[in-house]
């Protein structure tokens, strides 16, 4: 059985950018029909755990000074590289000003200052309250506009024919159906919940990576577009993971599942051995590494070792540290062979070298590998541990688009297939994080991809 | 749910530990800075941080982590408002008062019921003077009983609350580093009910579309519950401007009560602490008749209901103030206290 929106916009995905193309479609007079593969309480995708966004602007009255356009390109290339769609990243950056005011007039509001750990009040501006707000807030635009809204709903196939999308088919609610509309646009998110994806490169480790996002980001309409012809963006390998508490839920963990204190101590395998240089000067950029170093270990568990002296150095975690009164109880707890644990801690406090005041300037060259910065002796009792996973952020691999959106076939264009967000991003972002400009990225392409014109 | 009253702190303990890690709510009531000095939270605290939350439900409605979806389980609003019916219940004095917080409607009921009973007899029995005629106020309670009954009121009431502030601020290390400034911006923030206005967004009360109900309604209450006190004190020289000033506040008595009561049947109590709501209906109905029989007090002047409508009102009255220490009216001794110390700790801090 088909169910047949004539002359209407069909978007697939209810976060960020899927919401920010039906409110701009909407608002042009269009009819529109979102899908959402979550029920109702669970909406909104990766983007209800986000909180910032980055934008290029003069002094304004959200940040605490201006960011020019070209100092967002030069930031961006620094984590991603060269090897990016320069023009549609050019677009996004060049029309990021003009969001936080549509945002703002859609129900989105704004903090005026935040004390928070980020270095980022220049660049980035929060919103009250974080994703789930905003979300919100556009959820309530498009029920107002009359968007009508399809949630449980899972599109699983899409049907191209001379470089249109004729229907996609869905499971969940309606299961079984084709949807045949006008014009589709993909906001679906990446692949990080799917572990059967994941296991085809991870293997058996893929059981043990956290999601932090969403559980029902299982890319299945990326899956689908890839299948029917779509030219894949971005390593389909590639993925945003870092360390995370080890006692987190599978899925849906969101922010709170970060763990920060590696530099202030070591990190030990389930063997009691260090694996890398836990003081390498990487904060905060590249502090994904962690995640894969720890995906390499057996079982994809580390345990992050610290004392008493460090409390306070590093953001508070959700769960509480496990502690112990000596390294023999540390070592039960973790069930490490104790001898072990007690031989890398040793070594690792007799060499080193404190060169003056700044923790930053110790150093520990003696032990393999090294830690070359904050090399504080792990001495004083009691010991706080944090078991640590790897946590998956999200994806990279997404579809190529040209600079309207439209989904890039091998034979030229889907004419009438959009494509925004996550599941886009990977024409901008091959690598690296930029923080808060995942949402630059989602809410410029999503309103394109809902017909603006950047006016 | 949490039951056992013992575990109500550890759970406020395990929620916000996961709050501070996350910190999105910065910038809503004064818990997320409070949080936010603090890199390990104590369970010792539990009452100063509960004490600072007056369930506006902002945390609730933008938070991913909820019950009964997510693993984490959050109902902020809700065990915040648990440990703070627990702060009620420990720090009063003496011990036996509990039973004040375990049956509130019950004792509420019972006091009300027995003062009224002995002010128509002390009417009836000392003053001699019929109940039901036109008589002047003063023959039914002559200046000096008012008087000095008011003024022993008034001490019974600051003297039991300065005890249970003691106590409260024991149990929870509140005044520990309280400055004159962080005092004088408390009682500015409570009085000025800065943070019924959210971080400009409002109470989610009664319901998640709702903003300003509760700040409206709440000061109705507030102000004209401080409007009657100070035109009664010229009693018994109630003249015709006197009384319409009590009039007006009785109205703004009963306004903002019967909007927090109707509010309160309305509320889907999804993010309600069930001890507390128990605790909320009881008084604020009792301010709702006290209210309501103002009015029809001063309705009534010049016939001969005048008289026993006086008495009825002065009744609930006086129940009002024999409550302050075992009820809802506890509220403002410990939140005034938790916001002292906030503000102290913010200027410590920033």
């Amino acid at each position: 059985m088909n169910i047949i929106l004539d002359r209407h916009v069909v978007v697939i995905g209810g976060g960020n950018a899927g919401l920010c193309a039906a409110i701009e479609a909407s608002e042009r007079g269009r009819n529109v029909t979102l899908i959402e593969a979550s029920p109702k309480e669970m909406r909104g995708g990766n983007s209800k755990y986000t909180r910032d966004l980055r934008y290029a602007h003069l002094d304004d009255q959200y940040t605490s000074g201006e960011y020019s356009k070209p100092e967002l390109l030069d930031d961006l290339r620094k984590v991603s590289g060269d090897g990016f769609d320069e023009k549609v990243a050019g677009i996004v950056i060049d029309l990021s000003e003009k969001i936080p005011e549509w945002m703002s007039h859609h129900g989105v509001v704004f903090k005026r200052e935040i004390r928070g750990t980020l270095n980022l009040n220049r660049t980035n501006v929060f919103f009250l309250g974080g994703g789930k707000a905003l979300i919100d807030a556009y959820y309530k635009q498009i029920e107002k506009l009359g968007v009508r809204i399809m949630y449980d709903t899972q599109v699983v196939s899409v049907d191209i024919s001379d470089n249109r999308i004729v229907g996609i088919g869905i499971s969940g609610n309606g299961n079984g159906r084709t949807i045949a509309g006008d014009e589709f646009i993909f906001a679906s998110g990446g692949f990080e919940a799917n572990r059967e994806w994941l296991s085809e490169f991870w293997g058996d480790a893929a059981g043990n990576i956290k999601v932090r996002g969403s559980r029902f980001n299982t890319g299945l309409p990326l899956k689908a577009l890839l299948r029917a012809g779509a030219i894949p963006c971005g390593q389909e390998r590639a993925g945003h993971m870092v360390a995370v508490d080890a006692r987190s839920p599978d899925y849906d963990g969101g922010i709170v599942t970060r763990i920060d204190a590696i530099p202030w101590g070591i990190v030990v395998n389930s063997v009691g051995e260090r694996f890398y240089d836990e003081g390498e000067d990487i904060w905060p950029k590249r502090y994904a590494i962690w995640g894969r170093l720890i995906a390499e270990q057996q079982n994809q568990i580390a345990y992050v070792i610290t004392d008493s002296k460090t409390i306070g150095k590093y953001m508070p975690t959700a769960y509480p540290p496990i502690q112990a009164r000596d390294l023999v109880e540390a070592a039960q707890l973790l069930g490490i062979d104790s001898r072990k644990l007690i031989e890398t801690v040793n070594a690792f406090n007799s060499g080193i070298e404190k060169a003056g005041e700044d923790l930053f300037n110790w150093t520990n060259a003696q032990v393999s590998p090294r830690k070359s910065h904050w090399a504080i002796p792990i001495d004083t009792p009691p010991f706080l541990i944090y078991p640590v996973r790897p946590g998956l952020t999200f994806t990279y691999q997404g579809v190529a688009i040209d600079s309207t959106c439209k989904i890039r076939t091998s034979d030229g264009i889907i004419e009438n297939g959009f494509a925004a967000g996550e599941i886009a991003s990977g024409n901008i972002l091959r690598s690296g994080y930029l923080a808060g400009f995942g949402l630059t990225i989602g809410t410029v392409l999503g309103r394109i991809s809902g017909g603006w014109n950047g006016d | 749910m949490v039951t056992e009253a013992g575990d109500v702190y550890g759970e406020a303990l395990r929620q916000l530990t996961i709050c501070n890690a996350c910190r999105y709510c910065e910038g809503f009531c004064a818990v997320w800075d409070a949080i936010e000095y603090r890199s390990v939270l104590d369970i010792k605290e539990m009452p100063y941080l509960a004490n600072l939350c007056h369930d506006c439900r902002d945390c609730y409605y933008v938070c991913p982590f909820n019950e009964p979806h997510h693993e984490y389980g959050l109902n902020i609003p809700k065990i915040l408002g648990s440990a703070r019916y627990k702060s009620y219940r420990d720090s009063t004095w003496p011990f036996w008062a509990n039973l004040a917080f375990d049956r509130p409607a019950i004792l509420t009921g019972a006091l009300v019921t027995f003062t009224l009973i002995a002010m128509i007899l002390y009417v009836l029995l000392i003053e001699r003077e019929p109940l039901i005629g036109h008589v002047p106020l003063a023959s039914l309670i002559p200046d000096s009983t008012f008087r000095a009954t008011t003024l022993a009121v008034y001490a019974y009431s600051i003297i039991m609350w300065t005890l249970s502030g003691i106590r409260f601020s024991r149990n929870s290390r509140s005044l520990r580093g309280t400055t004159s400034l962080g005092i004088l911006m408390g009682l500015v923030s409570a009085f000025s009910h800065k943070y019924f206005r959210g971080g400009g967004v409002g109470c989610r009360y009664p319901s998640e579309e709702s903003r300003f109900v509760r700040a409206a309604l709440h000061s109705s209450l507030l102000y004209g519950f401080l409007l009657a006190l100070f035109s009664i004190s010229f009693y018994p020289n109630l003249n015709t401007t006197v009384l319409a000033i009590y009039t007006a506040a009785s109205v703004l008595i009963s306004a903002g009560s019967l909007g927090l009561l109707f509010s309160d049947v309305y509320d889907e109590k999804k993010t309600r602490s069930m001890e507390m709501y128990a605790l909320d209906v009881p008084f604020v109905t009792l301010l709702l008749l006290s209210g309501l029989s103002g009015i029809i007090f001063a309705l009534l002047s010049y016939t001969v209901f005048y008289g026993l409508a006086f008495i009825i009102h002065d009744a609930l009255i006086l129940d009002v103030f024999l409550l302050a220490p075992f009820s809802k009216f506890i509220h403002p001794v410990y939140r005034v206290i938790s916001l002292s110390r906030f503000f102290s700790e913010k200027q410590a801090f920033e």
